[in-house]
C-alpha cells in the first residue's frame, strides 16, 4: 500500500514537523508565517508622509522597516511612513507585537507616473 | 456547580476527512466533523466538553485525540452504523465547490443514546447538526442551555430548527451551505428572517473570501458588524467555518464584536496551516491585537449579495471550440463565489473565421466598450491567446486592475507580469487578489 499519510491520525498537538511518521501530508503551512521574507507593492503612497513631504518616493536601495500604526506600514529608519502594506499582510501585526522586527529595501519605485509606486523586499531582522 | 459544568459543550458527529490532493503531494487524513471546532477551542485555550456521534471504530482515537485538545469529558451520544463516517474532499482550497463525498451515506444510520443526565449542568452548547434528529438531541439538553447552532450542513429547512421549539442564541450559516443556497433573500437579514421563529440573538453569515456579517439582534436597534476576511494563501479550508464558530463562542463573554473579530482571525489561521501547533501559535499571537487594532487593520470585505453587481471582465479565449479546461475551471470558481463575470465572447458574439473588417471592427468596439465599464479584468491567456493579451494591455492602459491567471506560466512576460495588478499560476491566489481589489473598491 505504501506510505500516503493515511495510515493513522497524525496531526496530534506536538506532532508538527517531526518526520514522515507524523506527517500532515496533503496539508501544509508548516513554516511560521512570521519567519517568511516577503516582497510587496506598497499601497496608498500619495497619502503617506514621505510623499506628502516632498512629492517623491524613496529610491531603490533605500532601507525601510515594517511598523504597526493603524495599518501595517513601511517606514524609513526615521519613522516616516512610505506606504501601507496590503491587508494580506495583516498577520504581521501580531508578529510585530510578538517581538519580530522586519527590515528591507526598496527594490523599485516611480514617483513620476499617474500613481506613485514603491516595491520593497523585507525579511525578519530579529525575533523573540 | 463545578468549573467543568461551565465549559462549553461541543455536540455533533466526528468524521474522518480525507483530502485528495494533486498527484505528487501527500493526501491529508485527519479527524473531521466537530474535531475542527475542537481544534479551535484548543487553540484559544478553551477547555470544553464534547458529546459526539461516531462509528464505534472511531471511539478510541476520538477519545485520545480530543483529550489532547483539552476536552475534559467526552460523551458518546450516538452510534453510527452502516457507514464509516469518512468524507472525501477534492478541493481543499475551495476555489470552487469542495465536492465533499461522504462514503456510504445512504446506508448510514444513527442510534442516539440518552445522556440527558450527564448534560443536566450544561450552559453553552455549540451544535453541528448531522445525520440525527436535532430535536431529539436538544431534548437531552436542559431548558436553560444556550444553543449556538451552525446550520451550514444537514439542515434542510429553517423548520428543522423551529421544531426544536426553543430559542437559539446564535445561528451560523455559510454561503457555501445548501441551506443558504435555498434562502430567498441571500443577505444576513434574509437569513435572520428565515430563522425568525428561533428568536436568535446573533445571526452570522460567513461569506468565504469576502468576509462575514454578524447581525446582533440582542438590542432593539439591530446592528450588522462587518468582519472582513484576513486572506492569505489557503492551505486547507475544510473546517474553517467550524473554527470560526468555536472562537466566536469562546470570545463571546468579551463582547459580540470582539467575538466576531477573534473568530475571523482564528478562522484565517486555520485555513493557512494544517499543523496544529502552528495554528495554535498563530491564534495565540493574534490574541495580542485589540479590537481597535483589528478594526483599523481591516481586511477584505465583499458581501455575497453585492458580488453579482460587480463588473468583472472575463478576458480569455472563451470560444466554444477552445480548449476549455482552464477556462471552465475559472468560470466555475467565479460563479461559485457569486460573481457574474462579463463574457465578451458570449455577450457580443463569436465571429466565424474570415469575418470581414466591418464585423471585426464592430465586435472589437463592443468588447472594448464592455471592458471599460468593468471594475476588474480577470484574464486567462491560455495558449497565449492574442486577443486576451491585447485585452490585458487595453485594461492596463485604461487604469483597470488586471488579475492574470496563467496556470502554465507560458505568459511570464515582463509586460504581462508587471502590468497586471496580480499575476499567478495559482487560482487560489488569483481569487484572493480579485476579492482584495474589489473589496478595496467597495470600502
Amino acid at each position: 500500500m505504501g506510505s500516503s499519510g493515511s495510515g493513522r491520525i497524525s496531526d496530534y498537538p506536538g506532532s508538527s514537523g517531526t518526520g514522515s511518521g507524523a506527517s500532515t501530508g496533503g496539508g501544509g503551512g508548516g513554516s511560521d508565517r512570521c519567519a517568511q521574507a516577503i516582497a510587496v507593492a506598497l499601497e496608498d503612497i500619495e497619502h503617506c508622509d514621505f510623499h506628502k513631504a516632498g512629492g517623491t518616493v524613496p529610491a531603490p536601495g533605500q532601507q525601510l522597516r515594517i511598523a504597526l500604526k493603524k495599518r501595517i506600514v513601511a517606514e524609513t529608519d526615521a519613522g516616516i511612513t512610505v506606504g501601507n502594506l496590503p491587508t494580506a499582510y495583516n498577520y504581521l501585526a501580531a508578529c510585530l507585537k510578538d517581538g519580530w522586527t522586519y527590515a528591507g529595501t526598496v527594490t523599485a519605485s516611480n514617483g513620476s507616473g499617474a500613481i506613485a509606486t514603491v516595491s520593497a523586499d523585507f525579511a525578519p531582522s530579529s525575533h523573540p | 456547580m463545578t468549573a467543568a459544568t461551565r465549559l462549553p459543550l461541543l455536540l455533533g458527529e466526528v468524521f474522518i476527512d480525507y483530502t485528495i490532493t494533486p498527484p505528487g503531494t501527500e493526501n491529508k487524513l485527519r479527524l473531521g466533523g466537530v474535531a475542527h471546532a475542537a481544534r479551535g477551542f484548543w487553540a484559544l485555550g478553551q477547555a470544553f466538553r464534547a458529546a459526539v456521534i461516531i462509528p464505534s471504530y472511531l471511539e478510541k482515537v476520538t477519545r485520545d485525540y480530543f483529550a489532547k485538545l483539552g476536552c475534559v469529558e467526552l460523551l458518546v451520544f450516538g452510534i453510527v452504523t452502516g457507514a464509516p463516517n469518512l468524507t472525501l474532499i477534492f478541493d481543499a482550497t475551495e476555489v470552487a465547490d469542495q465536492e465533499y463525498d461522504t462514503l456510504l451515506r445512504e446506508e448510514k444510520a444513527v442510534q442516539l443514546i440518552d445522556i440527558s443526565m450527564a448534560l443536566k449542568n450544561t450552559d453553552d452548547v455549540l451544535i453541528f447538526p448531522g445525520a440525527f434528529r436535532l430535536a431529539d438531541a436538544c431534548a437531552m439538553l436542559p431548558p436553560t442551555a444556550r444553543l449556538h447552532v451552525d446550520v451550514a450542513y444537514e439542515v434542510e429547512t429553517p423548520n428543522a430548527l423551529a421544531e426544536i421549539n426553543r430559542s437559539i442564541e446564535t445561528i451560523l450559516v455559510s454561503t457555501s451551505s445548501p441551506l443558504f443556497a435555498k434562502t430567498k433573500d441571500q443577505t444576513v437579514n434574509g437569513v435572520a428572517a428565515a430563522f425568525a421563529d428561533c428568536k436568535p440573538k446573533y445571526v452570522i453569515l460567513k461569506q468565504n473570501r469576502g468576509g462575514t456579517e454578524l447581525l446582533d439582534c440582542s438590542k432593539a436597534d439591530h446592528h450588522i458588524e462587518a468582519l472582513p476576511a484576513q486572506l492569505g494563501a489557503t492551505i486547507n479550508s475544510v473546517g474553517v467555518g467550524d473554527v470560526f464558530a468555536a472562537a466566536f463562542l469562546t470570545a463571546l463573554p468579551n463582547g459580540v464584536a470582539m467575538a466576531g473579530w477573534r473568530a475571523t482571525y482564528a478562522a484565517a489561521a486555520y485555513s493557512q496551516t494544517t499543523y496544529p501547533d502552528i495554528f495554535k501559535k498563530y491564534v495565540e499571537r493574534d490574541q495580542r491585537l485589540s479590537l481597535d487594532e483589528m478594526t483599523s487593520l481591516w481586511g477584505t470585505f465583499l458581501p455575497w449579495s453585492a458580488r453579482p453587481d460587480v463588473q468583472i471582465y472575463f478576458a480569455a479565449p472563451d470560444f466554444a471550440e477552445a480548449n476549455r479546461g482552464v477556462i471552465d475551471e475559472v468560470l466555475k470558481a467565479l460563479l461559485y463565489h457569486n460573481f457574474t463575470p462579463r463574457r465578451p465572447v458570449v455577450e457580443n458574439g463569436e465571429l466565424p473565421p474570415n469575418s470581414g473588417a466591418a464585423a471585426l471592427r464592430t465586435t472589437y468596439e463592443k468588447d472594448y466598450g464592455l471592458l471599460k465599464k468593468c471594475a476588474v479584468v480577470f484574464a486567462v491567456p491560455s495558449e497565449g491567446d492574442p486577443g486576451t493579451l491585447v485585452e490585458i494591455g487595453l485594461a492596463i492602459g485604461a487604469g483597470i486592475p488586471v488579475v492574470t491567471y496563467d496556470p502554465s506560466s507560458k505568459n511570464n512576460n515582463t509586460m504581462v507580469i508587471a502590468g497586471s495588478s496580480f499575476y499567478s499560476s495559482d487560482l487560489d491566489a488569483c481569487l484572493n487578489a480579485t476579492f482584495q481589489l474589489l473589496g478595496q473598491r467597495q470600502k
